[in-house]
């Protein structure tokens, strides 16, 4: 009994103090002042009247909008490095209207699909097996852990010997900036459900893959999505990465050519699109999110 | 009743590893079911009673002894052993009926004839107006009735109930209690229920094990002199104030050498 002997050593504490122990009489605790400044608006986790939360909304909008605006038309910075609003948006009608930027917003969310979507289908399996067996995690989680701290962008040189200039180079990119992230994000919420649940499964007659199958995919179902929903959005980066070198289409390849031409106004269009099809996929992916995982 | 049910425990120990050598959990097991009996199992915290029903389930294995079920000997977790714990082991994804059903959609079993055992689980046990709620919708008390239903559904020989009622009021504690023994008498099914409330173990139990601790060990038994049709007022009665109180004593006298050893 190896634990009761080092807990012995305390065994006068086992004892509760004898009755009728007297408190001294020390002075009454200190009073403190209720604080004067408290906004409600500021209280911890507390809700917000609706209107105050729409308004904070616009707000947070219309602000740095406002300020664009009027930093544009105060001339204090040139239109070549700062184009007004109104000039980006006919800049992005004007790319609308010949089609590139429907061309080149295809390119893009096709090297994402393509890139990302292998990531997913390699990572979701991979996480599952590492966050399900303990031999899986002691297998992967080093290898993965290391690579996961490789900046991909520092692939790059090394993808454009190997694959070249051409689309496997950048669909490679993107799928090693995003793979081990997911794998590990899907793992973790894996191990995240419930032993019990589990246990009780077993004594329920379930064997090793119902378990598998019918416990643990669905409880981490949830989470997984929202594993997935976070790399989209390092994909959408790491592809304007990649199409900032050699691309002949793709919204990153044309901010490269409306630099060489000092379109600055287009270079803002192209970013306003970036922005509304990223926050569109954010989306897409919650509500997704949201059905699944109703039960939560 | 059956001849299923016949549980034997004989010198069952249970050793965890600690950062310094072992701690033995449990030392020495002997215990014994009849065919449809309800035992409750009570003893102080540190006297191994969670343990003690996790290696019958099987989900651990003893140090030495044996554990057999009906002359079996138990290796693994099965459909034999119904476990219900004290909380949070419903699927939160499935409702009512599906969590039920469960154990029975493993079985090949025609969907109508699955149907018709749910049916009767939730009529059993008070579940019928719940069937499509998610657990997040239910009550305590609601939740664990769907934890006894699912475990029964699978027609166990043996229910281990592991502090099912711990989380629970007093007033749904009650109904649970009163709802588990006409359960038991419907089904027939042996009962093992784990528990530190000694009131709880008077009322439901056929037969009390008091367990020791440091190790975990059976110190006594004590068959309960009650009329086997028990309302909860039995519980008013003098013979079951009597059998309450010298139990208590029992597990009281467990409980101070327990905190004497640990310090705690």
């Amino acid at each position: 009994m190896a634990a009761m002997g080092a807990t012995g050593a305390r065994r006068g504490s086992a004892a509760a103090p004898a009755a009728g122990l007297e408190r001294p009489a020390w002075p009454p605790l200190p009073q403190r002042a209720q604080p004067r400044w408290a906004p409600s608006l500021l209280a911890i986790r507390a809700p917000i009247p609706r209107r105050s939360r729409w308004t904070l909304t616009g707000l947070s909008l219309a602000v740095p909008l406002t300020a664009w605006v009027a930093l544009a038309a105060s001339g204090a910075v040139s239109e070549t490095f700062l184009p007004s609003p109104a000039a980006v948006w006919s800049a992005g009608l004007e790319m609308a209207r010949t089609g590139e930027l429907f061309a080149d917003l295809w390119a893009t969310v096709q090297r994402v699909l393509l890139g990302f979507g292998l990531a997913v289908l390699v990572s979701v399996p991979l996480g599952i097996v590492m966050g399900t067996f303990r031999a899986g995690q002691a297998a992967l989680e080093p290898v993965i852990g290391v690579l996961r701290y490789l900046p991909a962008s520092a692939f790059i040189p090394l993808l454009i010997i190997w694959l070249g200039l051409g689309e496997p180079s950048k669909v490679a990119i993107l799928f090693i900036g995003t793979v081990f992230f997911n794998t590990l994000m899907t793992a973790d919420v894996v191990r995240g459900v419930p032993v019990a649940l589990i246990d009780v499964s077993y004594t329920l007659g379930a064997r090793r893959g119902e378990v598998l199958r019918k416990v643990i995919v669905p409880h981490a179902l949830p989470g997984m999505i929202d594993a997935i929903r976070v790399n989209a959005a390092a994909a959408w980066n790491f592809v304007v990465v990649a199409e900032l070198i050699a691309a002949t289409a793709g919204l990153g390849y044309r901010i490269v050519r409306a630099q060489r031409f000092l379109q600055t106004d287009k270079i803002f269009a192209v970013l306003v699109v970036i922005g509304v099809v990223g926050l569109a996929i954010d989306l897409t992916l919650r509500l997704l999110r949201d059905r699944v995982g109703r039960w939560a | 009743m059956g001849v299923t049910g016949v549980l034997e425990l004989k010198g069952v120990a249970k050793d965890f590893r600690v950062r310094r050598g072992t701690l033995r959990a449990l030392d020495g097991v002997d215990l014994q079911t009849s065919a449809g009996e309800f035992v409750c199992v009570v003893g102080a915290s540190g006297s191994g009673k969670s343990t003690l029903l996790s290696l019958i389930a099987g989900l651990m294995r003893p140090t030495a002894g044996q554990i057999t079920l009906d002359g079996r000997p138990v290796t693994r977790p099965g459909p034999d052993r119904g476990l219900v714990f004290q909380t949070g082991s419903l699927y939160p994804w499935r409702t009512v009926e599906e969590n039920v059903g469960f154990g029975l959609e493993l079985l090949p079993l025609p969907k109508p004839e699955r149907a018709r055992r749910i049916e009767w689980y939730l009529e059993e046990t008070g579940l019928a107006a719940l069937r499509t709620s998610l657990p997040r919708q239910l009550s305590g008390g609601q939740q664990q009735r769907v934890a006894i239903a699912r475990a029964l559904a699978c027609e166990p020989d043996v229910l281990l109930l592991d502090e099912p009622f711990g989380a629970l009021d007093v007033q749904t504690k009650e109904d649970m209690q009163v709802l588990v023994r006409r359960v038991w008498q419907d089904t027939g099914t042996t009962v093992l229920m784990v528990t530190h409330d000694v009131e709880e173990a008077a009322f439901l139990g056929q037969r009390i094990v008091v367990l020791a601790c440091d190790p975990g060990r059976v110190a006594t038994e004590i068959p309960v002199p009650l009329p086997e049709d028990r309302a909860l007022a039995v519980k008013r009665t003098p013979e079951f104030l009597a059998l309450r109180a010298s139990v208590e004593d029992l597990v009281r006298a467990q409980h101070h050498r327990h905190l004497a050893r640990s310090g705690g």
